[in-house]
């Protein structure tokens, strides 16, 4: 299973909501259901420097299952970098990343480029409802 | 013997509110109310927003048929929470993916709507055609080497005789795949076209139920198109398509 991102065929994009932009969003992938976000924070904060980014990482926890026929959903994260010369380092440096839990368990965790590039406005729009 | 009756989990009301509101009343009368209740909550609270992502996430828990009004939802929140309805594509592209390394048959059911929901988000302009493009190929080449099914290298997650992915691929392309009639995504289509028929012939046999249902999708979409009648034929196709690495050149399409 290859899990490396394949390599960017549109590197500048010509149209779509990503005008001229090259894939800069990355996630980290089938990290362990009981992650923390702040051990995850902890894991990544030599590799991103707060000047890479474009804005703030966003977390989306896994969850462990209580029913033992279902399986845990895996944690996730994207990192907004400001170009893809940056996402690529980090992609390099992280991607296999082993966290260790309590009881031995392993997860690794894969780096890719995020399938969907969109990145969120700055400011929200003030709902006025 | 002694049992413990289950606990079963306390839902609060907020949820127990969103849940109602989504999969059980929503419907195409009442989308315009939902969506302003909707724009109601406290946004800011990230459970709450959280919480909004989790049930919009869940789409196999409302209706098939009502999987469109989702995405109008979606698009509807979008104006005021950019990130949310960002939120939603990125756990919808996961979802797809996850479930594909995982292909556990109970979640047959819960893919198909997933796959559905994407060609909706498309339709309701939330995704733009590459994510679609990807999605497609992504379906086709996860677990083959070179993303390449053939006969000979079966896939340990993709196994010869299972044919579940012919049927998602078939709904998102019913969805969504008419709006690729013009222009470069009318091209990609094309070439998408060729691969599929390559990754349907290579496997061992397609049940009739599911032969039907690429027979209407290829009649909706491209009804003059002759089929390829052999793996090695539809192959050459792909190597001449793609390249034997996955170049890409398009002009190579005018074969069809």
């Amino acid at each position: 299973m290859s899990t490396k991102p394949a390599p960017s065929k549109r590197s500048a994009r010509t149209k779509g909501p990503n005008r001229g932009q090259a894939k800069s969003k990355i996630v980290v992938r089938r990290l362990p259901a009981n992650l923390p976000e702040h051990v995850f924070m902890e894991s990544i904060k030599g590799l991103v420097p707060d000047s890479a980014l474009d804005r703030p990482t966003t977390w989306v926890a896994g969850k462990v299952s209580k029913n033992p026929v279902k399986a845990n959903t895996f944690a996730r994260a994207y990192i907004y970098f400001k170009n893809e010369k940056l996402a690529l380092e980090f992609q390099k440096a992280y991607h296999g990343h082993t966290f260790v839990d309590r009881h031995g368990n392993e997860g690794k965790a894969h780096v890719e480029f995020a399938p969907f590039q969109k990145i969120p406005r700055e400011q929200r729009k003030a709902d006025t409802k | 013997p002694e049992q413990s009756t289950r606990q079963k989990r306390e839902i609060p009301p907020i949820e127990q509110f969103i849940r109602k509101l989504l999969y059980l009343d929503l419907c195409k009368k009442n989308v315009e109310t939902t969506h302003k209740l909707l724009r109601k909550l406290d946004w800011n609270n990230p459970n709450i927003y959280n919480l909004v992502v989790r049930l919009f996430s869940k789409v196999w828990k409302i209706k098939f048929s009502n999987i469109h009004l989702m995405a109008i939802l979606v698009n509807g929140l979008s104006r005021y929470h950019s990130d949310f309805s960002i939120a939603i594509v990125d756990s919808i592209a996961e979802g797809i993916r996850i479930d594909l390394e995982q292909n556990n048959f109970r979640h047959n059911q819960k893919r198909i709507a997933i796959v559905k929901f994407l060609g909706e988000l498309y339709n309701y302009r939330m995704v733009d055609s590459p994510l679609i493009f990807s999605t497609l190929d992504t379906l086709l080449s996860t677990g083959h080497e070179q993303g390449r099914a053939s006969p000979d290298r079966p896939s340990p997650i993709d196994a010869p005789h299972d044919c579940f992915r012919i049927r998602l691929v078939c709904t998102l392309l019913d969805t969504c795949g008419m709006c690729f009639d013009h222009g470069s995504s009318k091209i990609k289509l094309d070439s998408f076209l060729v691969l599929f028929q390559m990754y349907i012939l290579s496997k061992e046999s397609v049940p009739l139920e599911i032969e039907y249902m690429i027979e209407d999708t290829f009649t909706e979409l491209r009804p003059k198109l002759r089929r390829f009648q052999t793996y090695e034929e539809a192959y050459a196709a792909v190597e001449a398509l793609h390249g034997p690495l996955g170049g890409n050149d398009p002009n190579a399409n005018l074969q069809n």
